[in-house]
C-alpha cells in the first residue's frame, strides 16, 4: 500500500483534461529534463489538486477512525454524526453573507461542525447516551442539516463558482492557499491524536477497563471530538463534504492490520489518501469535461473493496 | 508480590442513590477475598470502587499504599469485569497487548508485551484464540480472555468480577486452581461470586454484602452459614456434604 500512493501521485499529475501534459511529461520533470512553462503550470495545478485529495483522505480517515474508537461504534464517521454537514452549513452561511475568504470559510466550518455536534450530543442525552443513540441522533441531524444545505446551495449557485460540486465533494477548484489553510490543522490534529494512540488503543477493552488502566476517558473523548471536528471542518472548507472515506478507510485498514491504534492510524491515513487520489483520477479519466463529484466515486469504488475484505477476513456469516 | 488493600468508611453514591455505605475492610497479601451477596447488593460497585472506576463520595481506598485516585494505583491493579466489554472486532492478541498500557513505557508494543500475552494465554489455555476476533468467541472463551487481560499486566492486586460465570466446570476448576496458585505466590485477589457452592473452595475470606452494607466478613465456613444466607437471599437453601465440607445450594422445593 505504501508504494501505491507515490505511483498514484505520479498518475494524478499526468492525467487530466489536457492530454498533451501526460505521465511522460511528469517523468521528464522528475528527471530534471526541460518542460515548457505551460506544462509546468498544468502539473503545478494538478499537484495542488492531488495534494488536496491526499489531505481530504488523510483528515477524514483518521477522524472516522478516532470516532469509531471513542464511540465504540463501527458506523461512526464524521458524516454520520453530523460533523461534515455542520461544517458545510457553516461554510455555506459564510458564503451567503458574502464572506468569501477561505479563512472565514474555515473558521465558520469549525463553528458549524461543533455546533451541530453539540445538537447531536443534546439529542443523545435525551435518548440516553450510548453508542447507538449517538448514531441515531447524528443521522437525524445530518439529514435535516443536509436539506438546509441543499436550499442554501441553490441560492448560491449563481454566486459561487463550483458551489454544486463543492456540496458533493470536489477538489477541482482548490487553490494553493486554501490547501495550506486546511493542511495545517489536519496535520496538527493528526499528530495530537497520534500522541494519544496508546490511550486510544485501550478503549477496545471497554470504558471501565480502560479507566481501571488509568486512562482519562472523558479527556480523551473530548480531545478526539475537538480534533475530529477541526479536521473535518478543514476538509469540508477545502473540498466539501466527501462521504464514505471516514467509514471505509479505517475499516479497510483495520481488516488488513488489526486493532492497535498506533498502527491503525497511519494505515487508515494511507488507505484514505489512496482512496481519494484514486477517486479523483477516475473522475478525470471518466468525465474530463463535466466532472462527477468525489463522493459519487468514493462510495462506488470503496463499497466492493470493503465487502470483499469483510468476507475474506470474516468469512460468510460474519464474525 | 502482593500487597494490602484497605477500605475505610467508603460511601458510593450513583445517580443520587446510596449504593455503598460504611464499607470497612482490609485484605492481606496472598489472600483470596470473595464478595458475595444478592443481586443489587453492591458487589460489582465495590469492586469497581476498588479498581478506581467508580468515584467514591467519601472514605478512602488504599491499594499497595497508593490512594485509589492516584495514577500509581492503576499500575498495580489487574481488573476484569463480569461481562465481555472488549470490542467484538478486536483480535484477542490485540486486546491483550492493549491491556499492557502503563506497564511498558514504549510507544509501540515490545517483544516483552507479546511474550507476556503468550505466557498468560498458555496458562489459561487460550493460545489458539489469539488470532480470533473477540466477537467470534463463546461467552466462556470471552471470559478467559478478560481474565487474561487482567493477568497480562502482572498485577499485584487482581480484581475479578464473577470470574467463574459463563465457564464450564473444567474452566471453573482451571480458574479456581489458578487463583489458589496466584495467591500462593503472594498476589492479593478480590472476586465477586454467585457460586456459593464454589466460593469456599478457593477463598480465604468471604464478605457478605447486602443493600450496600457489609453484613459480615470472615472465613468461608463462618460467613456461608445456612441460617444467615437464607435470611439475606430470602430463599431456602439445602446443605450437601462434600468431601471435608458442607456446601449450600438453592432448592426448588418449598
Amino acid at each position: 500500500m505504501i508504494v501505491l500512493l507515490p505511483v498514484l501521485i505520479i498518475l494524478s499529475l499526468g492525467i487530466g483534461a489536457l492530454p498533451t501534459v501526460s505521465i511522460s511529461t511528469v517523468f521528464k520533470m522528475i528527471l530534471g529534463l526541460s518542460i515548457s512553462e505551460s506544462e509546468g503550470a498544468v502539473i503545478a495545478r494538478r499537484l495542488i489538486r492531488t495534494l488536496a485529495a491526499i489531505i481530504v483522505g488523510f483528515g477524514l480517515s483518521y477522524s472516522g477512525l478516532s470516532l469509531q474508537y471513542i464511540l465504540r461504534n463501527p458506523l461512526a464517521e464524521p458524516y454520520i454524526i453530523g460533523l461534515a454537514s455542520g461544517a458545510a452549513l457553516g461554510v455555506l452561511l459564510t458564503y451567503l453573507v458574502g464572506l468569501m475568504h477561505p479563512l472565514y470559510a474555515f473558521v465558520s466550518a469549525i463553528i458549524g461542525a461543533l455546533a451541530v455536534f453539540l445538537v447531536v450530543l443534546l439529542l443523545t442525552t435525551v435518548l440516553g447516551f450510548n453508542p447507538l443513540s449517538i448514531i441515531i441522533a447524528g443521522i437525524a441531524v445530518t439529514y435535516s442539516i443536509s436539506s438546509l444545505n441543499i436550499f442554501l446551495i441553490i441560492k448560491l449557485l449563481s454566486k459561487v463558482k463550483g458551489a454544486f460540486y463543492w456540496l458533493f465533494g470536489s477538489v477541482a477548484y482548490v487553490l494553493d492557499y486554501q490547501l495550506l489553510y486546511s493542511s495545517i490543522p489536519v496535520i496538527a490534529c493528526c499528530i495530537w491524536l497520534f500522541l494519544r494512540s496508546r490511550e486510544l488503543t485501550t478503549l477496545v477493552l471497554g470504558d471501565e477497563v480502560a479507566k481501571a488502566l488509568g486512562v482519562n476517558i472523558s479527556r480523551i473523548r473530548a480531545e478526539v471530538i475537538v480534533c475530529s471536528a477541526i479536521s473535518t471542518a478543514a476538509v469540508v472548507a477545502l473540498a466539501g463534504p466527501v462521504g464514505f472515506i471516514g467509514l471505509a478507510a479505517p475499516w479497510i485498514a483495520r481488516l488488513a492490520i488489526g486493532t492497535d491504534f498506533r498502527r491503525l492510524l497511519p494505515a487508515s491515513i494511507l488507505a484514505g489518501s489512496i482512496m481519494c487520489v484514486s477517486a479523483d483520477i477516475i473522475i478525470r479519466i471518466s468525465s474530463p469535461i463535466m466532472e462527477v463529484p468525489l463522493t459519487a466515486v468514493t462510495s462506488f469504488m470503496c463499497t466492493p473493496i470493503l465487502i470483499y475484505l469483510l468476507v475474506k477476513r470474516l468469512g460468510w456469516g460474519g464474525i | 508480590m502482593g500487597c494490602i488493600i484497605e477500605a475505610r468508611d467508603v460511601r458510593v453514591i450513583l445517580n443520587g442513590k446510596v449504593i455503598l455505605n460504611d464499607i470497612n475492610f482490609k485484605v492481606e497479601p496472598g489472600k483470596v477475598f470473595t464478595i458475595v451477596g444478592p443481586n443489587g447488593a453492591g458487589k460489582t460497585t465495590l469492586l469497581k470502587a476498588l479498581a478506581g472506576i467508580v468515584h467514591i463520595a467519601s472514605g478512602t481506598i488504599k491499594v499497595c499504599g497508593y490512594d485509589i485516585t492516584s495514577r500509581s494505583a492503576s499500575s498495580v491493579i489487574g481488573y476484569a469485569p463480569a461481562s465481555i466489554t472488549i470490542d467484538p472486532w478486536c483480535k484477542v492478541i490485540d486486546a491483550l497487548i492493549a491491556a499492557r498500557y502503563g506497564i511498558s513505557n514504549t510507544f509501540l508494543p515490545t517483544t516483552e508485551d507479546y511474550k507476556e500475552a503468550y505466557r498468560v494465554s498458555e496458562i489459561l489455555g487460550i493460545t489458539h484464540l489469539l488470532q480470533r476476533y473477540v466477537g467470534s468467541l463463546s461467552s466462556g472463551e470471552g471470559k478467559l480472555v478478560l481474565i487474561a487481560s487482567a493477568l497480562v499486566r502482572r498485577p499485584k492486586v487482581l480484581l475479578l468480577d464473577e470470574p467463574l460465570a459463563f465457564l464450564d466446570v473444567r474452566n471453573q476448576a482451571l480458574i479456581m486452581r489458578l487463583l489458589r496458585e496466584l495467591s500462593r505466590r503472594g498476589l492479593t485477589i478480590i472476586t465477586t461470586s454467585h457460586e456459593l457452592h464454589l466460593v469456599s473452595t478457593y477463598s480465604d475470606e468471604v464478605m457478605l454484602l447486602n443493600k450496600g452494607r457489609i453484613v459480615t466478613v470472615g472465613k468461608p465456613n463462618e460467613v456461608l452459614r445456612k441460617d444467615l444466607l437464607e435470611i439475606i437471599y430470602g430463599t431456602k437453601l439445602i446443605d450437601i456434604e462434600r468431601a471435608d465440607q458442607k456446601i449450600l445450594i438453592p432448592t426448588a422445593k418449598d
